[in-house]
């Protein structure tokens, strides 16, 4: 047997065991309702912004104020949203980990499919890829949406967008990895998944305050990093000219990456030496 | 694909299957081996031992689920540290509480399980040799117990294994069931060559199945060896002696001719070895000697059995 038939044969096997419903179908539908709702959201507050202000003299110079700086506006609006689907991830991240790697050690089906000659790392690897493609292939379609919904016509500083899809990238695997070695240490799928749930919404709602200091929050999520990096370069002096400062920011999820791949690291080194039983 | 009949999976009852050296293994403060030094042949192997004793952590660890702390082991001359997936690729397994995916027919699990092999049975095959080729599209959730750990047997056999290892086969099963089992693997044994190494409580099937045993406690092998050659080590004949004071008896019985005490296995029970050509007579002595010391003897029969020779190899640990 080749060395690829072996992969792809244990690839169908693990998504036919640990997802038996249309999992790929759901993600996608939740994703692209996310970003609909948040594309939505900020092609309203466009909307009610430039109405608002556009009858008054004051409203005229403010309307053209905004047009002006409409790439800074599309900029924060394309980072809010990509906050929004890491909110939506949050909740998907923590789900797909516990189907996956916890459930299998819990009915010891992880045991069984380690009886085959297929190598644990091989295993653990695409217990944490399948989750992790599940929710970053669609998220990045979801950003990808909203950029096209809201700024069709608006031209977005040169960066942006692939720094959106890079820390996006890097709170997803920073994401997995944690919650993979949660289902390793606590063994059971529902504590698993409401613990992740627990600790990537709180993630969320404490990106949202500016109180918690970007430095310390961007690791566990450098989506927060970026969306306040180009809601700071906005107020001062446009996100254009400051995009080597976003940059700057964003480069946080290099951090966020690194420390996601030792979690998983970790992941295997802990299930090679408590086992892979429950 | 290689059919049961092509594919010669069989082992030599003379080649050696497993070697461990010295094996070590603890979880926490839990020693579960303690040095464990084996040698198993092919042919069909029993580990015997009380829970705990290391059995399904050796296991694992063969397999190369669990690495060990110290010592070293191979499984057909492959090392378990480094070469665990060939060793799984030429191994069947059925675990103790085995996990198989529910929401999938019988053949499906099979078909995709095979795939993983560099050769496998047909599913049809499989489900034909373990009797459920009627249930072969019906959902794994769906079958009772009985039928589970048959279609376990079947998932272990689906790589064309060399060696198939069966931790606890039996151990949700009826009786009906437990012997259908046991047939099974002395009619896969027969037929087709394949060596089994089988961990069970159930000592009078092992008796019936197994051709060397090794009896483990707390993460050592207190002995091991055809079960003949077991049986030989206590000499003469041994009988087991049930009676209301064994200790007591014991102490009046070691100074006759003819009789040696092998064990006071428990309250009750005694194991006494006597002289081949002089049995009735050493009956009679140990039969006079209780009656005149106020000792009730209710049973006074030929020991010998695996069961024997595991509660006297246990009792004498305990008494160690």
């Amino acid at each position: 047997m080749s060395r690829k038939s072996n992969y792809l044969a244990s690839l169908r096997y693990e998504l036919e065991t640990d997802f038996p419903f249309p999992i790929v179908e759901c993600v996608v539908t939740i994703i692209i309702f996310a970003a609909v709702a948040s594309a939505f959201t900020g092609a309203l507050r466009y909307v009610y912004v430039f109405q608002t202000y556009n009858d008054t003299e004051y409203g005229t110079w403010m309307a053209q104020e905004i047009l002006r700086r409409n790439a800074d506006h599309t900029s924060t609006v394309l980072a809010m949203s990509t906050l929004r689907v890491t909110q939506v991830l949050a909740f998907l991240i923590p789900v797909l980990v516990a189907s996956g790697l916890a459930k299998s050690i819990e009915d010891g089906t992880l045991q069984t499919m380690l009886t085959y000659p297929v190598p644990m790392r091989r295993v653990l690897m695409f217990k944490t890829t399948i989750p992790l493609l599940l929710t970053v292939v669609p998220a990045f379609v979801a950003v990808a949406l909203t950029a096209a919904l809201i700024m069709p016509t608006t031209p977005i500083p040169l960066g942006v967008i692939p720094l959106a899809l890079a820390t996006l990238c890097a709170y997803v695997v920073m994401a997995v990895g944690l919650t993979a070695l949660m289902a390793v240490v606590l063994r059971r799928a529902l504590p698993t998944a409401l613990g992740g749930i627990m600790l990537w919404f709180t993630v969320s709602v404490l990106g949202e305050s500016w109180a918690i200091p970007t430095t310390a929050i961007g690791v566990m999520n450098p989506v927060v990093a970026l969306y306040r990096a180009i809601t700071y370069a906005a107020s001062s002096g446009g996100v254009g000219e400051n995009i080597g400062v976003v940059t700057a920011a964003a480069s946080v999820s290099i951090m966020s990456l690194i420390m996601g791949a030792v979690l998983l690291g970790l992941t295997y080194r802990l299930l090679m030496k408590r086992g892979v039983t429950a | 694909m290689t059919t049961g009949q092509d594919y010669a999976s069989g082992t030599h009852h003379d080649e050696t299957i497993i070697v461990t050296r010295g094996l070590h293994k603890t979880f926490g403060d839990v020693r579960a081996l303690q040095g464990v030094d084996l040698e198993v042949k092919g042919g069909v192997f029993g580990l015997v031992g009380p829970n705990g004793a290391g059995k399904t952590t050796l296991i694992r660890v063969l397999l190369g689920l669990v690495p060990p702390d110290s010592g070293s082991a191979t499984v057909f001359g492959l090392d378990i540290r480094t070469q665990s997936v060939e060793i799984r690729q030429r191994t069947g397994v059925l675990h103790e509480r085995p996990a198989l995916p529910t929401n999938m027919t019988a053949r499906r699990l099979l078909e995709m399980a095979g795939e993983l092999y560099e050769q496998h049975r047909p599913p049809d095959e499989l489900l034909g040799l373990v009797g459920l080729s009627e249930a072969a599209d019906r959902k794994v959730g769906g079958f009772s117990a009985g039928m589970y750990q048959r279609l376990g047997i079947a998932h272990a056999l689906v790589g064309c294994p060399r060696l198939v290892i069966l931790d606890e086969p039996t151990s949700n099963l009826d009786v009906d069931g437990r012997a259908e089992v046991i047939e099974l693997i002395r009619r896969i044994h027969r037929s087709e060559g394949v060596s089994f190494v089988i961990s069970s409580h159930i000592l009078t099937e092992l008796e019936r199945v197994c051709d060397t045993v090794a009896f483990l406690r707390k993460g050592r092998v207190l002995r091991s060896g055809t079960i003949s050659e077991l049986r030989g080590r206590s000499g003469g004949e041994v009988k087991r002696v049930i009676t209301s004071d064994a200790r007591a008896l014991a102490d009046l019985v070691v100074g006759l001719d003819n009789v040696a005490v092998l064990q006071v296995v428990d309250h009750e029970t005694l194991l006494v070895t006597t002289d081949a050509d002089d049995v009735e007579d050493a009956l009679d002595s140990i039969l006079k000697t209780a009656v005149e010391n106020g000792l009730r003897v209710t049973a006074l029969e030929r020991a010998g059995s695996l069961e024997d020779i595991y509660r006297e190899v246990m009792s004498d640990e305990q008494e160690v």
